[in-house]
């Protein structure tokens, strides 16, 4: 069988539009989910609240809640395989929801997983702006979340922006585990293609050049946004 | 009237005693100079004023209010002090009148039109308005002091403390500053200015205040301190 | 076999696409022009905030086309979730990219008197009791025999079907009834209960295959002597072989129902109440005719 027999033969090509809407749309939720959680979790990680700050002798004077649950919160995904957190989130979690659209399960377990990633990304890019702009911010009368979201966070964002950038894309890849759940994404778009047709070569490099020209559509969008985030600064 | 009172402010960086005792008055209207090598104390001293740096022990009353005192609103107490620091430390994601705008849109509650109009006539002030929608990236030291003096001046504080605002420049570029900030001293302002620049000092302050080790050891017109100091350590700084 | 529908869908989706990957040509030519002009405030241009709606609107069509595959939208929210192993003629197996069968009928009927639609899902067979567990299935039916262990971990409805092991042989073979079959060559299906059944009998040599079909090759072709199959696939499969036949007499009885979760007592009830209903109205009996044919016992 030719390779265009292979994939459009009998309408499989549908497997794997199919799988790219999947992998699509699955990638955006995440993404949104991952970035609201990444930026919560590295507020809480940089966060200033020492609850027995006043015990000064206590060793818990340093001690902060928020920040110690951020990081527990990045130890415990970072250390367990993205697999196993989704199938505890299908199996465990939303095991007896059984009307919870699969999609959103995912998209659940995979924006926890990529939001602590880009917790860690973030809180670098808040911990690498100057002392100077939140005092200089502070000083004006503006509260420490004012200052946050107005100053220090669209800063934060831009100076970690590819890295998130990386962060995206591996998402991206990451999603082609989502068919252990029985989602058809365009890996398992790709393997129904392999089984029906017995060929190995055509249906995987189909798949392998979808995730190509995604990844290489993002790529490109993404350096266009810094750059214009870069020229915008420079040059307004 | 008085505008701060300072009583028995000490200041300590773990077992490093920067401010010791600290203890002065400063009248509404006054423009008061703090001079001192460095590592005096004089920054810590400033920082103070606007609890920028939490005072160890002591107390602070400003304008009647004593903001030592931990229930105080610490974010109200800033609207009414204006800072300009070393490092201008201008917001490098906005453009230059957004600087300005940002705190009276977000604090005083004005409208984008009356903050435009608020900030231009304050851009115009420092000769800046042709650089109102460059980014401060795009700008000289001097010229970023300048939108930083008018950032601060945009809360219409009743104090302003200055941060050695010229230490940071290029030579060429502290006379536009000075002229700056010599035309708001002219407004009848409360400032408290840390610097180095001592003809500066001599000719726009009203008084002036020499720090040593964490303690005031001068305290007096320009004239008194300069020309006729009391003690051997100030005799010897200013006749570097 | 496409319907024009989602041929429609696809194509407002491709369109959507188009018109965004143009786009994005159409902003670099811009980008290119502003960098020109200083006096720029506005961070992203209107071209932007175009291409970001165009994306999110096809990022939602694509949302509705996959939760419409689903079954979550686009039909009744109130949906009867049956679990089954299609793999079980005439109960239930695959017809036409379809699973079709007795059990999935009486699921349908039961899942009218409730006023829902039936969703099936086919699963393996021993995953069905665990799917039942953990609430991704409401019910079973999958030509379950009742079992004493099998009732420690689910509900089970009055039993639906009869059904009972039974003897092939070739025609004129020696062996009559049960009791002559120690020591014979048996040929069962694999982990069916005539596979427990055949391995308790003294002295016979079982043979597991995989099918029933292929079981009853293996008879026709003399290299066995007996099969032990259930009654409704061992009717359905023998009409193929001419040479071959049923022994009068059950090897033992057992009965089929539906299982439930086992905190479903409501849900039992109503289906217990809808098999009755179904026995007295006559529905049961066609269905019986629909898959047994006319001579079936009821």
């Amino acid at each position: 069988m030719n390779f265009w027999e292979v994939i459009f033969g009998g309408g499989r090509w549908l497997f794997l539009w199919h799988g790219l809407e999947v992998t699509l749309v699955l990638t955006v939720l995440s993404l949104i989910l991952g970035s609201a959680i990444g930026v919560l979790v590295a507020l809480m990680r940089t966060s200033n609240l020492r609850p027995f700050g006043r015990m000064k002798t206590s060793r818990l004077a340093n001690f902060n809640p928020l920040a110690s649950l951020g990081k527990i919160y990045v130890d415990i995904i970072r250390g367990t395989p993205l697999l196993v957190q989704l199938l505890i989130m299908y199996y465990v979690v939303f095991g007896s929801y059984q009307f919870m659209p699969k999609i959103f399960v995912a998209a659940v377990a995979f924006g926890i997983n990529s939001g602590a990633y880009i917790a860690e990304i973030i809180r670098g890019g808040i911990q690498s702006i100057d002392k100077g702009q939140m005092e200089a911010a502070r000083s004006l009368g503006l509260s420490n979340w004012q200052a946050m979201r107005l100053v220090i966070l669209p800063q934060a964002m831009r100076n970690s922006l590819p890295a998130l950038i990386s962060e995206f894309i591996a998402l991206l890849k990451e999603t082609s585990v989502v068919g252990w759940i029985g989602l058809n994404d365009i890996m398992r778009g790709a393997d129904n293609i392999r089984f029906q047709t017995a060929t190995a070569f055509q249906s995987l490099f189909a798949a392998a050049a979808m995730y190509l020209i995604l990844t290489a559509i993002f790529t490109r969008v993404m350096a266009r946004v810094e750059r214009k985030l870069k020229h915008d600064d420079d040059q307004r | 009237m008085t505008m701060i009172s300072v009583k028995n402010l000490k200041k300590t960086f773990g077992t490093n005693r920067v401010l010791r005792d600290i203890d002065v008055e400063i009248e509404e209207g006054e423009i008061v100079v703090v001079v001192g090598s460095s590592g005096s104390g004089k920054s810590t001293f400033l920082r103070c004023l606007n609890l920028l740096e939490e005072p160890t022990s002591g107390e602070i009353i400003v304008d009647g209010v004593k903001i030592t005192d931990p229930h105080v609103n610490l974010n109200a107490l800033r609207q009414n002090i204006g800072m300009v620091f070393q490092q201008f430390n201008l917001f490098p994601n906005l453009s230059v009148i957004e600087n300005i705008k940002l705190a009276p849109k977000k604090l005083r509650k004005f409208s984008d039109q009356k903050a435009t109009k608020l900030a231009r006539s304050l851009l115009d002030d420092v000769g800046l308005l042709d650089k109102a929608d460059a980014s401060p990236n795009s700008l000289s030291g001097g010229q970023k002091q300048r939108v930083a003096i008018a950032r601060a001046l945009a809360m219409e504080p009743k104090i302003m403390l200055f941060d050695e605002p010229t230490s940071a420049l290029d030579p060429e570029m502290i006379g536009e500053v000075l002229d700056v900030i010599r035309k708001v001293a002219k407004k009848g302002m409360t400032m408290v200015i840390v610097t180095h620049e001592m003809k500066f000092a001599r000719e726009v302050g009203t008084r002036m205040i020499f720090l040593d080790k964490g303690e005031i050891i001068e305290n007096g017109t320009p004239e008194q301190v300069m020309d006729h100091p009391k003690t051997e350590r100030a005799k010897k700084f200013f006749a570097k | 076999m496409i319907d024009i529908d989602l041929i429609q869908k696809r194509l407002v989706n491709l369109i959507f696409l188009t018109i965004l990957l143009y786009h994005l040509r159409f902003l670099r030519m811009k980008g290119y022009n502003k960098s020109m002009s200083k006096n720029k405030t506005r961070t992203f241009g209107i071209s932007w905030w175009i291409g970001l709606v165009l994306f999110a609107g096809m990022i939602c069509l694509m949302l509705g086309d996959i939760l419409h595959r689903d079954g979550v939208i686009g039909s009744k929210t109130d949906v009867l979730v049956m679990g089954t192993n299609a793999g079980f003629k005439p109960f239930e197996y695959i017809d036409n990219n379809q699973v079709v069968g007795f059990d999935i009928d009486l699921a349908r009927e039961i899942a009218k008197s409730l006023g829902k639609d039936l969703k099936v899902e086919d699963m393996s067979f021993d995953g069905l009791l665990p799917a039942l567990d953990s609430g991704q299935i409401d019910m079973v039916a999958a030509g379950m025999t009742v079992t004493p262990e099998r009732e420690k971990n689910a509900l089970f409805s009055d039993p639906y079907y009869s059904a009972s092991q039974r003897i092939i042989v070739k025609k004129g073979s020696p062996i009559r009834n049960k009791y002559q079959l120690p020591g014979r060559k048996i040929g069962v299906q694999l982990g069916t209960t005539g596979d427990t059944l055949a391995s308790k009998i003294a002295g016979a040599s079982v043979t597991q295959f995989q099918t029933a079909p292929s079981v009853l090759q293996e008879l026709s072709s003399g290299k066995i002597e007996a099969v032990i199959l259930d009654d409704a696939p061992a009717k359905q499969y023998s009409a193929g072989f001419s040479d071959l036949e049923i022994l009068p007499g059950a090897l033992s009885d057992e009965s089929y129902a539906i299982a439930i979760k086992k905190d479903n007592k409501d849900l039992l009830e109503k289906v217990n109440k809808e098999i009755a209903k179904m026995k007295k109205d006559g529905r049961y009996e066609k269905l019986i005719r629909k898959y047994f044919g006319e001579e079936a016992k009821s």
